[in-house]
């Protein structure tokens, strides 16, 4: 297979799913034309196996001056081994000045392995990016676990992993149709690794200290039924539901929501204390929550000392009006 | 099936690590080394496999024994250690290819390594000794299982959970996973006299056929800024925690606190939480 060359670019590997560009990948298309514009050079996208015209488009908005598809059978998730392959040759014959890669599970996936396969320095976790006036690309990343941060020398056709969120989306800017440039890579390797499923990650599949929003029940519960209103407002919220030491130890709830100090400690954005005193031992696993709402019928419960929201009322009645509220702004649709 | 675990010590924050910016070098002036997350998890995934073997291995010096004790109490059948005593530190690359050296030798089926959570070459290990060994990979793992000549493995990747399915030999990371069994008495009795094998270096050099990948070229080096904004309670973790203990729980100021349950005050709380869960 000929790959035609080409001058020097900095490139920006796309990851998609389903058709659509990863958001990660879209940040780093407008920090690969900074860094190209500083540089005098191009921005160049690389996207393995087939996305549709509206992905290019929103890959040429946010800043590649080209588009490279990277075309083969063999680039069919799971493809680790033909996309490693494929990325080596390209870069074989492209020799691009950089190529920036979303440290997503998919980055963390194949940027490491492309480097033992070609030998090119590899600098994960990077933090900035500056390009001295004599051209030098220089890269900040932490080391020594995160005690000292480090610059170091991006050599030509280093990879560089940068994780979601690091640099800001850019203004889509650019309103050219794309430059698209289809190459046809045959000869890869086959993936050894076959997909047997693959479904949408639910808030059920989370486990309680991964969840971004805690709903969590105690003894005001009052019982099963009560954690069955908890749950229809988890279900609004896109929450897991949490519990206290006395609700698990009732056997309304299974042992594996209790939080606390016997058990999980979370932190997560938003945390429903309802019908839950705010004893010790439930408060030490919960404390750290960005926004704890209290509901509580007793005024005095300590809990109310650690909320940033409170409401004195029945949980009974409070619950079911909150999860109608939440059904109404958020349009019944998880958030 | 033999299973080996790649694991590794890392710095906790309250270590001492002294940047000198002339020599864009970093020394650590007091260490203080816990075990590593992630590769707790890896260990407990292979512990719960019921593999004829699990080797845990660190590429490391003496510091590392203790942390390979554990592995042990918590049912790791044997412990090895490589290191160069002429050494100060070793690049992910090298780890790598030792941690590729280490799995040839010991003629595994699988090695898991950690993954994420600050340790220094974890996140890249596993996918460069999958490279240098040219076997399959399956990183960012939450769940692994014996599938006769295959490994199950569930994944997470982008918002998805990926069931797949790789024929071993295969290199795994483990992104998530259970705590480790609690070490059993029989278990710590032979994890405290158990002989650490101490393997050179030297002869787990393998011939990868691939380019060797060269070490940053460090040109400065800085201790980084704090970089938080919102105001923090300075006291130690265990002073807050004694008083969160003594004071009955929550005692600790306390914001808006409204009455009843009619809609209204449902929807003042809806619009406190709209822009928390809008972040997310």
């Amino acid at each position: 297979v000929s790959i035609p060359t080409s001058p020097p670019t900095v490139w920006t590997l796309i990851w998609h799913r389903a058709g659509r560009v990863t958001d990660a990948s879209l940040e780093l298309l407008g920090e690969a034309r900074r860094v190209a514009g500083l540089l005098g050079i191009e921005t160049e996208a690389v996207v393995l196996g087939d996305v549709d015209d509206a992905a290019l488009v929103d890959v040429a908005e946010h800043g590649a001056d080209r588009v490279l598809i990277v075309a083969s059978p063999q680039l069919v998730r799971p493809a680790t081994k033909p996309a490693t392959a494929a990325l080596a040759q390209l870069i074989e014959r492209r020799a691009p000045r950089l190529v920036l890669i979303p440290e997503t599970a998919d980055g963390r996936d194949i940027g490491p392995r492309l480097a033992a396969r070609t030998g090119h320095g590899l600098v994960a976790d990077c933090a900035f990016l500056r390009v001295d006036p004599d051209g030098a690309v220089i890269a900040t990343r932490p080391a020594w676990d995160g005690m000292v941060s480090q610059r170091v020398r991006v050599g030509t056709s280093s990879l560089v992993m940068i994780a979601p969120g690091v640099f800001p989306p850019r203004p889509r800017g650019n309103a050219k149709p794309p430059v698209v440039e289809r190459i046809v890579l045959d000869g890869l390797p086959k993936s050894d690794t076959e997909l047997l499923a693959a479904k949408r990650l639910e808030p059920d599949d989370l486990e309680l200290d991964e969840a971004g929003t805690v709903v969590a029940g105690g003894l005001g519960m009052g019982g099963e039924a009560g954690f069955r209103s908890l749950e229809k407002l988890a279900a609004v919220l896109g929450a897991k539901v949490g519990a206290s030491r006395r609700a698990t130890d009732l056997g309304w709830v299974d042992r594996s929501a209790l939080v606390g100090q016997t058990g999980t400690t979370v932190r997560p954005s938003l945390y429903f204390a309802c019908g839950i005193s705010g004893a010790s031992q439930h408060v030490l696993g919960m404390h750290e929550s960005q926004v704890v709402v209290a509901i509580n019928s007793d005024p005095n419960a300590p809990i109310f000392g650690i909320a940033d929201v409170g409401i004195v009322g029945d949980v009974a009645e409070v619950v079911p009006a909150l999860t109608d509220a939440f059904e109404r702004a958020l349009g019944g649709v998880e958030s | 099936m033999k299973v080996v675990v790649c694991v590794d010590q890392i710095l906790s924050p309250e270590s001492v690590v002294h940047a000198d910016r002339a020599a864009a070098s970093a020394t650590v002036l007091r260490g203080i080394y816990t075990s590593n997350p992630t590769d707790d998890w890896a260990v407990a995934e292979a512990l719960r496999l019921g593999v004829e073997t699990v080797t845990v291995f660190a590429i490391g010096p003496e510091r590392v024994e203790p942390l390979l004790r554990d592995y042990l109490a918590a049912g790791a059948d044997d412990a090895v250690r490589v290191w160069d005593p002429t050494w100060d530190d070793v690049g992910a690359a090298e780890r790598a290819r030792l941690a590729a050296g280490v799995m040839e030798r010991m003629a595994a089926d699988l090695l898991i390594c950690g993954s994420r959570l600050g340790a220094r070459h974890a996140r890249v290990l596993g996918p460069m000794a999958a490279e240098f060994l040219d076997v399959s990979q399956v990183t960012s793992t939450v769940r692994i299982a014996a599938d006769g000549d295959c490994l199950l493995a569930q994944r997470r990747v982008d918002g998805f959970v990926e069931t797949v399915r790789c024929p071993l030999p295969a290199v795994v990371t483990v992104d998530r996973g259970r705590p480790l069994p609690y070490p059993r008495l029989p278990n710590r009795i032979r994890a405290r006299t158990a002989t650490i094998a101490e393997w050179d270096p030297a002869e787990m050099a393998i011939d990868t056929g691939r380019p060797p990948v060269p070490p940053p070229e460090v040109v400065a080096i800085s201790t980084p800024k704090p970089q938080r904004k919102t105001a923090v309670d300075p006291r130690p973790a265990l002073e807050r925690t004694f008083d969160l203990l003594l004071g009955g729980g929550g005692s600790s100021g306390g914001g808006d606190v409204l009455d009843g349950a009619d809609p209204e005050t449902a929807d003042l709380v809806v619009a406190r939480c709209l822009p928390v869960l809008s972040k997310r």
